[in-house]
């Protein structure tokens, strides 16, 4: 649906993407893999020079984008949970080049993965009695404490150099959902906002052969701002929007390469849409599709402008500054004759410097 | 109710009746609770033509403490897992359960009204409830109940309960007159359909079951078995299959206890000593009143302890007269087939009484055989051999091995001929070397000694085996001992007045009289002066 949950209360995604919309989940766990854009060296010159996109899995392939659970420990009347969740959204394997260093005149290749576990609590306040309509019905707060990781590893394979680091920080990330309004028919409205802070691993990896520290980023703060409309009854239709600002400007230091800028703040707008179909009293359908318009962290495509971190200046090959992504998929869930369900969901990205795929099982008790 | 759930609810054929039902809107955390009870109201529903198991399973749904009791008999929409909704349902168990009642006592009315009554005042009780919960789907439900109830619960019409009362009275005049049990049960049996669904029902019943039980169980104490199981049939049709089978039961136990019971009179007039001296001591009435058996009219084929017991009486009774080892054989080996699974009293009873019959028989046998002659000796030894063939063939007929006490008593059975006197070749063969004349060491011999060779082995014979021999043994025994020694004082120089004083000759003289004396034959082969000292000994 574009790739916006902030406003969502019927995943176990929201711990991370918005602790506030657990509070009225049913008791469930969910699990997510997915690919990630990757730039690898894309030609024979020596040394290379030519980086551009493709789609690559986790470092390592096994570490799953998000892994879940929820667990309802309230009451209808007082709806509370509490949520735990592993979180690897960020994968960032691009290329770097110390351009001005005559020891090392190559360029060399970073693989910087970021991570999170988080405990989660969140509570649900009730406005008006379930199934009543009128606005604002209901408003749930969430809070989520961080344990954030970061891997990075850095090689020169030209003159084969491999440089390994990690460190842990602690992080946090709240949020309310409130249900703006909910005739319980034919419209709802929720209204999401989330706030996961920044976390400030300040990575010192020296690079020896160059006598300078590894270009690693810290882990941006993220704002997430969202909207979800439920028309429900005759035409089962969810519809998600979504924006979200992700300031990578300060999660690196300032460029120390002349002329050339640090990473800019990121913007990411989606629209996006699910469909409701009963196959069965047994078998529910998902198709969706969405699309999300991403503003990069670098000003210009061009490879003299691309940002630098510090002495760094990244030099990977992409296609644009801003990018439109489409995105399809579909959900299959399967109801339990106990009111649980399993629901089974693919789908695909186009648009940005490489595809992308994710695949995940979601399970509500 | 919104113009969608109403439109659903016309959809579902059930619409406007409980459009004033409560609405209630679950939300996704009690799905858990909700999705299995619309399930169980769903079973229960098509269960509906089962009203007990429908009733059962409602009354379950009710007392389920995760179903909210205001959310009973109520229209209820269930949030899905995505924050949609499902359709509206009506989730109504009091309904449901009403309608099972309802139907219950609509089937029970035209037999069981008090049944009847008891279902169509819960059908009342539940109905008037989801009625008032706002399902109006209940009201003419509700108005049928009640309906049925009050026509269930009008006083029934006095003629029939005064027939039921004359019939009741009629029934305990008999009772209080303590007439015969099956006369009771078949004015009781001839009563039932007035009786049946009125105020006299409970007492005609405790009545009916009173003497049905006092009627098989007492044909049952009397040895009646046939006519007791044939009154369970006649008059137990008020019973069920297992009720029946029941009181046939208890009629096949009795008749093994009356088995069990003969088995002890048994074993206590054939006692393990002194056996058939103790049978034939006690009177004939006695024994008669002891083994009373019931007659065998009255016995089945599952009654088959008593059958064989009736047999074993006739058979034992002659036993008494004719001292039979053979009958006693026969019933002993009969009754080893009895009473499998526990102590077979009869068997051990009639294994002492062969065993004494036998053991009488051979002791007779042996009784005065010493002074019997060679041919009596010979009748007594063919008898005994007899029985103990007779044993042996008793022992032989158990399947795989004999009993213990058989083999015990088979083997003193065996040892008892070996008491019987003895006649050793020996002998014989003794008496002829000593009348050989041409055998030097007889009486014709040259030695001074004459036969002292043969006298020592003799008197070594009649040391050991005197007291077992037989009379003719005995005879020629001292026979060839007197004239052999008589021979040989006489050659010694003694005299015949001086032998004829001999204490030691006296004594084998007096021995060898009271078995006949002198064997005639030997007499005639010996001289004279030895038949001189003979004569003279006598006198």
């Amino acid at each position: 649906m574009g790739g916006g949950a902030s406003a969502f209360e019927d995943d176990p995604i929201g711990v991370w993407c918005n602790p506030a919309g657990m509070a009225t989940q049913q008791t469930g766990a969910s699990f997510e893999t997915q690919t990630y854009i990757v730039y690898r060296r894309n030609d024979a010159a020596a040394p290379p020079t030519h980086f551009s996109g493709d789609t690559g899995f986790n470092d390592p392939a096994l570490v799953p984008s998000t892994v879940g659970a929820v667990i309802q420990v309230g009451t209808v009347e007082r709806p509370q949970a509490i949520g735990i969740a592993f979180v690897s959204p960020v994968l960032l394997r691009m290329a770097f080049d110390a351009a001005d260093d005559p020891s090392s005149p190559n360029t060399w290749t970073t693989s910087q993965r970021f991570s999170r576990f988080r405990l989660a609590y969140a509570r649900d306040f009730k406005f008006r009695a379930a199934g009543e309509e009128g606005l604002f019905p209901h408003l749930s707060i969430g809070l989520g404490m961080d344990l954030g990781m970061t891997t990075m590893r850095m090689e020169d394979p030209f003159i084969d150099q491999d440089r390994r680091g990690s460190k842990s920080e602690f992080g946090a990330g709240f949020g309310f959902l409130l249900c703006a309004f909910d005739n319980t028919r034919n419209l709802k409205v929720n209204l999401g906002a989330a706030y996961q802070t920044s976390i400030s691993f300040d990575l010192v990896m020296p690079v020896t052969s160059t006598d300078r520290n590894a270009p690693t980023l810290n882990w941006p703060d993220q704002i997430q701002l969202g909207a979800l409309v439920y028309l429900l009854e005759g035409l089962p239709l969810k519809i998600s929007a979504e924006v979200q600002f992700i300031d990578w400007k300060n999660a690196c230091p300032p460029s120390d390469v002349p002329g050339v800028d640090r990473f800019t703040r990121s913007t990411v707008a989606s629209v996006g849409g699910e469909y409701r179909i009963a196959l069965s009293p047994s078998t529910v359908l998902y198709p969706r599709v969405g699309v999300r318009f991403f503003d990069a962290p670098w000003r210009s495509r061009d490879k003299a402008d691309l940002p630098g971190v510090g002495e760094w200046q990244l030099r990977i090959t992409t296609h644009a500054e801003r990018f439109t992504v489409f995105c399809a998929g579909i959900g299959l869930s399967l109801l339990g004759q106990g009111g649980g369900a399993t629901t089974v969901n693919v789908a695909v990205e186009f648009g940005e410097d490489a595809p992308s795929v994710s695949l995940g099982v979601v399970v509500v008790f | 109710m919104n113009a969608v759930a109403l439109a659903v609810l016309l959809l579902a054929g059930r619409a406007q009746d409980d459009a004033d039902a409560k609405q209630v809107t679950i939300p996704k955390q009690e799905r858990s609770s909700y999705v299995p009870a619309v399930q169980k109201y769903r079973d229960a529903e098509a269960a509906l033509t089962d009203p007990l198991e429908c009733a059962k399973r409602c009354t379950e749904m009710l007392e389920d403490k995760s179903v909210r009791e205001a959310h009973r008999d109520a229209l209820l929409r269930i949030q899905n897992t995505d924050g949609s909704y499902g359709d509206w349902i009506l989730f109504a168990p009091f309904q449901l359960r009403g309608r099972a009642h309802l139907a219950r006592a609509e089937a029970l009315a035209p037999r069981d009204r008090r049944e009847a009554t008891a279902q169509a005042l819960q059908a009342v009780t539940d109905l008037d409830e989801s009625f008032r919960r706002g399902v109006k789907s209940s009201e003419p439900l509700l108005a049928r109940a009640r309906k049925l109830a009050l026509q269930l619960t009008e006083p029934v019409p006095n003629e029939r309960l005064a027939e039921a009362e004359r019939r009741l009275v009629e029934i305990r005049k008999l009772r209080d007159q303590k007439s015969p049990p099956a006369a009771v049960l078949e004015r009781c049996e001839s009563a039932a359909d007035v009786v049946k669904g009125s105020a006299y029902e409970g007492e005609w019943g405790l009545i009916r079951d009173t003497f049905f039980l006092a009627h098989w169980s007492g044909l049952a104490d009397a040895g009646r078995f046939r006519a007791a199981r044939a009154a369970v049939a006649t008059h137990g049709g008020f019973l069920g299959a297992a009720g029946r089978k029941d009181v046939l039961d208890k009629i096949d136990e009795r008749s093994r206890e009356a088995a069990r019971r003969f088995h002890a009179e048994l074993r206590g007039l054939l006692p393990d000593q002194d056996t058939w001296a103790a049978f034939v001591r006690v009177p004939s009435a006695e024994i008669e009143r002891r083994l009373s058996l019931p007659e065998a009219g009255e016995l089945d084929g599952v009654d088959g302890g008593l059958l064989w017991a009736r047999r074993c009486r006739e058979r034992l009774l002659p036993l008494r007269a004719s001292a039979d080892l053979a009958v006693a054989a026969d019933l002993c080996v009969e009754a080893a087939a009895q009473v499998p699974d526990g102590e077979n009293r009869a068997f051990a009873a009639l294994e002492a009484l062969v065993f004494d019959l036998a053991l009488g028989r051979l002791e007779r046998n042996l009784s005065g055989a010493l002074a019997e002659e060679p041919e009596g000796l010979g009748r007594r030894r063919d008898e005994a051999r007899r029985v103990v063939e007779a044993f042996e063939k008793f022992a032989l007929r158990f399947e795989k091995e004999p009993p213990p006490a058989v083999t015990k008593h088979l083997a003193q059975v065996r040892a008892m001929p070996d008491r019987l006197p003895l006649d050793p070749g020996r002998l014989d063969e003794i008496g002829r070397r000593l009348l050989d004349p041409a055998d030097p060491k007889g009486l014709w011999g040259r030695a001074p000694d004459l036969a002292l060779e043969v006298e020592n082995e003799l008197s070594e014979l009649d040391r050991s085996q005197g007291a077992r021999l037989s009379r003719s043994s005995r005879r020629k025994l001292c026979t060839y001992l007197l004239v052999s020694r008589i021979a040989r004082l006489l050659l010694a120089g003694g005299r015949t007045e001086d032998l004829a004083r001999s204490e030691e000759l006296k004594t084998l003289n007096r021995k060898l009289d009271l078995d006949g004396g002198p064997l005639p034959d030997v007499m005639k082969l010996v001289s004279p002066r030895v038949r001189a000292v003979l004569d003279r000994l006598k006198s």
